[in-house]
């Protein structure tokens, strides 16, 4: 199984924010 | 179970957001995090529909990929617990699991009056990441839920 320090590494690329993270939750449990 | 029940200080339940964020942003939520997964006595409680929020997330902010790698890294760290369908899933596992805390960057679930309504069925404390790291000392708890001296972390949280 990948590492937490991989997968950190790849989720980094991303370059999302708390905010993103947070709105993207509101939206889905608003469904 | 009543609210005269004890919390399981050693149960740590993080909202989807805190499990999201712990991936894709680092900061608060990874720091609180990392304190649990340095710590074998420390448990992370999810339920299946907590997962499925953060992986939606995960999948919504990055991909599917990722997503589902994470899944299977989560699910093999967290202490599985069920609820009723339609239940916060948050709030919903610490009550299945009398856990002692709930991390999350929503302050709505922060304020007081869900702490009242949560502490009908358990008397968990709902906080920020940045308020856990806080709140949460291992080498105060560690006597009560373990017994002796605190040794120190006992896992690599990156592992």
């Amino acid at each position: 199984m990948e590492r937490w320090d991989d997968l950190f590494e790849r989720g980094g690329a991303y370059d999302v924010t708390v905010a993103d993270v947070r709105e993207a939750l509101a939206a889905r449990r608003e469904r | 179970m009543s609210a005269d029940d004890h919390p399981d200080v050693s149960r740590v339940v993080a909202d989807a957001d805190i499990l999201a964020a712990d991936l894709l942003c680092g900061g608060a939520a990874r720091d609180a995090l990392d304190v649990v997964r340095a710590h074998s006595w420390v448990t992370l409680v999810a339920s299946d529909p907590l997962l499925d929020d953060a992986e939606a997330i995960i999948e919504a902010c990055a991909d599917a990929r990722l997503a589902a790698d994470w899944r299977e890294k989560a699910a093999s760290l967290a202490y599985a617990v069920d609820h009723p369908e339609g239940d916060h899933p948050a709030l919903a596992s610490a009550a299945a699991a009398n856990a002692a805390h709930v991390l999350t960057f929503d302050e709505r679930l922060r304020s007081a009056q869900t702490n009242a309504t949560l502490k009908r069925y358990v008397t968990t404390s709902v906080t920020a990441p940045d308020g856990f790291a806080r709140l949460f000392d291992p080498e105060r708890v560690y006597p009560e839920v373990v017994g002796g001296d605190y040794p120190g972390p006992d896992r690599d949280p990156r592992a």
